[in-house]
């Protein structure tokens, strides 16, 4: 077991990889009442064309399949379905599946070895019969019209598919009913072979708990089994054009006020710098330009513009970048209008740059604080960058001005998707 | 030694102890009996209030402030629990040894600026109020939101369980000089307590707190703080009403009549675990997981407030039936119908979650609050309690429950652009 440490936030990872490939990483927390283990692998919505098992060819699969196995995979022969069992434990279970991970966690205070041995079963014994396949077709088409009342859930689906031309992070992570209801028992064993394969996933443990005893347990649980021989995963390879697939576009919804949701596609290959460094100084930048201690959030409230705050995210796909910016306002155009010319002209200070350095470094050691969180951050910097969350510190610590600005001189960003959400009634 | 209360001059200390956290926690709360009439004023106040001081004139500048305290975090809330309402202003910051020294104290220092020294101007006013207004047409767009406040109100719109956040007629009328005399009316007449949640040395930072906090007010008894029903409707209300939904909700509304205190705080909880508390409860596997009506199923029960509600999101068509099971259910329970693995399982999901959060910040200083007002429990103590209730008296505890309002809040157009 490798041992990360971090002595200035006071803090250890503790890390293996097991014979069948499985990666383990366990951080604990003394203090915690809880447990909290993930387990996860690195599929998502996106993955849906790739050459299954013993197979040549490309095959694309229907969007929400990810997404639609991971329900699923709750189904067990012979056996309740998996939450129920948790349930009747007591035992806290939930899952999510996202454009690039799906995981399955539990949140634990007892029995540990039962459970965490009851997780890795149920999620490595897919069921799927012809009649289970079909009764989900109608909750998760349920759950694909509850999203749909949600207005924010339509813009940004709107947005991500005008953002990519043919990448697949284009899609909703659930897919549309139509799309849904093509889902085929054999298709969601396809997806599962391929992706759910140990070399293919991990497991992250949080929270109270003994290093040794933990990895003992899922050690021994995955000794008892026997995987077929990993083949490297074959995803289509996808051609993604620097343009956006569309430029601008207004949809109607049920929503009160206007929003505004921008994307920008930023090419970082030419940047040579890894992407989760970049995170870092595109955060800076974003928090800069937008959030309540930039100049122009404070000019565009005085003016009515904004009445509200300015959300930012930002992704990484391919070979960019893409920045998300949204907001509600009575003003769009305008609004829209001084968005673009501050993207224009990115401009920090020193002192700018110094004061994002301290709430980059209180937001990263305030994780720890809490090992739900935390547990999700690992996972979430496993898939993405395909890092340990805590060696991103040492990243934090070395962020540097200078390399900032050599960052936003290169950066080109001519190409933006605009999505504008109206009110029926307007 | 992991709490201790002191007495401050208007207000009382509460220091909880939490080792090896990194971020600490400061809380002041206001309490008061709640009024209809104040309100929005109340919560114009507890918004203007974390906005802009005197110090910090701008938005911007009080922000920029945060951020060099190592980004701490600045908050406020109105909580109201049965018939009193909580006036919360909190700030959570980086552990001392994360940062630089001295920024405790800078920290304590900022917090003393935002109670004390509170900028009131009309051009903030304006601000203020417009975000509100904007807060209430946001409220509009969540159906379930409105689904929600809806059945309250149609059920008794003059219990305190069915007051909104804030009213725009209310807010139409109010003026800046009203915001100026709530603020002296909430710091001197307030019950106030201030709690402290952190790895610190509790003499050490008592002794900051006591210095730089004073309050006019002084400490208040309340009595009567659950909500108590003297009707109940012998046929249940219904309500329909049409709106833009893709997926229809149905909410419906009881009242609990004369619950007991161990009742109230042990079996309905149990009752309500077994309803519709999570995936194993009775509307999940009916609603959802057999007849595939539903994507949720559940119940909310609300101890000081005597009421419980189930919601379901549905469509339209399956109105009838989903109503049908649900009254079902319900009369099952009534008879009895659910076995010992059913109030196990109900058990030992609450006790997780109890366990699971019992260490948390914000969980320590809610138990303070209600150990204040409603003479609640230790956890542990809680615990004990919550295993020894019998199916006997979940059934008693039932019977209790009335049918008041059915609330259908429906539509049925596709938003599916394919």
């Amino acid at each position: 077991m490798k041992q990360i440490k971090n002595d200035k936030i006071n803090e250890t990872l503790y890390y293996e990889k097991l014979k069948n490939g499985l990666e383990v990483y366990l951080l604990k927390n003394p203090e915690e009442t809880s447990i909290k283990i993930s387990f996860a692998t690195k599929y998502g919505s996106m993955h849906n064309s790739f050459v299954p098992k013993n197979k040549k060819n490309y095959v694309d699969y229907p969007n929400g399949i990810a997404h639609f196995l991971e329900h699923k995979l709750f189904e067990m022969e012979d056996k309740e379905n998996a939450l129920t069992q948790f349930q009747k434990k007591g035992v806290y279970v939930n899952a999510f599946t996202s454009k690039n991970i799906t995981a399955y966690y539990l949140v634990l205070t007892e029995n540990i070895e039962e459970n965490v041995n009851d997780l890795l079963d149920f999620v490595q014994s897919p069921y799927f019969t012809d009649e289970n396949v079909e009764k989900e077709k109608g909750i998760i088409s349920e759950e694909i019209k509850m999203w749909d009342d949600f207005p924010e859930e339509k813009l940004f689906d709107t947005l991500f598919l005008n953002t990519f031309v043919n990448h697949p992070y284009r899609n909703s992570i659930a897919g549309r009913i139509k799309d849904i209801k093509k889902i085929t028992k054999e298709d969601l064993r396809d997806n599962y072979d391929v992706f759910y394969h140990p070399q293919n996933m991990f497991v992250v443990v949080t929270g109270n708990f003994d290093e040794k005893e933990i990895l003992k347990i899922i050690k021994d649980n995955q000794n008892k089994k026997i995987f077929d021989p990993f083949n490297s995963i074959i995803l289509k390879h996808i051609e993604e054009p620097s343009k956006v697939y569309k430029d601008k576009e207004i949809i109607k919804g049920n929503v009160e006020k206007t929003k505004i949701a921008i994307n920008y596609k930023i090419l970082i290959s030419h940047l040579k710098i890894k992407p989760e460094k970049l995170e870092f100084y595109f955060n800076i930048i974003l928090m800069n330009l937008f959030d309540k201690t930039s100049e122009i959030n404070e000019k565009l409230k005085k003016l009515s513009v904004l009445t509200d705050g300015i959300k930012i995210d930002i992704d990484f796909v391919d070979n960019f970048s893409v920045w998300t910016i949204m907001a509600e306002t009575e003003k769009p155009e305008e609004l829209l209008k001084n968005i673009v010319k501050s993207m224009k002209n990115i401009k920090v200070t020193e002192e700018e740059f110094e004061r994002k350095k301290k709430v980059l470094i209180s937001e990263f050691i305030s994780h720890f604080n809490n090992s739900n969180g935390l547990n999700q951050k690992i996972l979430f910097t496993k898939a993405n960058f395909n890092i340990d969350f805590i060696s991103l510190f040492n990243l934090i610590e070395k962020l540097n001005y200078q390399e900032l600005l050599k960052i936003i001189a290169k950066l080109d960003m001519s190409n933006k998707t605009v999505v504008i959400l109206e009110s029926k009634n307007s | 030694m992991d709490y201790q209360k002191i007495s401050g001059q208007g207000f009382n200390l509460h220091l909880i102890e939490k080792k090896l956290t990194k971020r600490n926690i400061v809380e002041i709360r206001l309490a008061d009996k709640i009024k209809y009439e104040d309100i929005t004023k109340r919560y114009f106040l507890n918004k203007y209030l974390i906005s802009i001081t005197n110090n910090y004139p701008t938005e911007r500048l009080l922000s920029i402030k945060t951020e060099d305290l190592y980004n701490v975090h600045l908050g406020s809330t109105i909580e109201r629990i049965g018939n009193i309402s909580l006036f919360v202003i909190g700030i959570s910051f980086l552990n001392e040894k994360y940062t630089e020294k001295g920024m405790i104290d800078q920290t304590i220092k900022f917090l003393k600026e935002i109670v004390y020294n509170c900028n009131f101007n009309e051009e903030q006013f304006k601000v203020i109020k417009k975000r509100i207004i904007e807060e209430i047409k946001d409220e509009e767009e969540s159906k379930k939101y409105k689904a929600t406040i809806s059945l309250k109100e149609a059920m008794d719109k003059n219990s305190p369980f069915a007051f909104r956040r804030v009213y725009l007629k209310q807010l139409n009328s109010l003026t800046l000089q009203d915001i100026k005399d709530y603020y002296q009316q909430v710091i001197s007449e307030s019950d106030i307590n201030i709690y402290a949640v952190g790895d610190f040395s509790f003499t050490a930072f008592s002794k900051k707190i006591l210095k730089n906090f004073s309050f006019p007010s002084k400490p208040k008894l309340f009595k009567n703080n659950c909500l108590i029903h003297n009707k109940f409707r012998l046929l249940s209300k219904k309500v329909m009403k049409k709106d833009k939904v893709n997926q229809s909700i149905l909410k419906i509304g009881f009242k609990l009549k004369d619950l007991n205190l161990f009742e109230q705080e042990y079996v309905m909880p149990i009752y309500n675990e077994i309803l519709g508390g999570g995936s194993n409860s009775k509307l999940f596997n009916e609603v959802r997981e057999k007849h595939s009506l539903a994507y949720y199923s559940s119940s909310l029960y609300s101890p000081y407030d005597n009421v419980l509600y189930i919601s379901s999101g549905i469509s339209k068509e399956n109105y009838r039936l989903t109503k049908k099971l649900i009254s079902k259910i319900i009369n099952d329970l009534q008879q009895g119908k659910f076995t010992e693995e059913d109030i196990t399982s109900a058990k030992n999901n609450m006790i997780n979650r109890f366990n699971m959060n019992r260490k948390e910040s914000s969980f320590l200083i809610s138990r303070q609050v209600l150990k204040q007002y409603y003479k609640a429990k230790d956890i542990d103590e809680v615990i004990k309690q919550i295993k020894k209730v019998t199916k006997k008296q979940i059934i008693d505890a039932s019977k209790k429950i009335k049918l008041d309002t059915i609330y259908f809040l429906y539509g049925g157009e596709s938003n599916e652009t394919d």
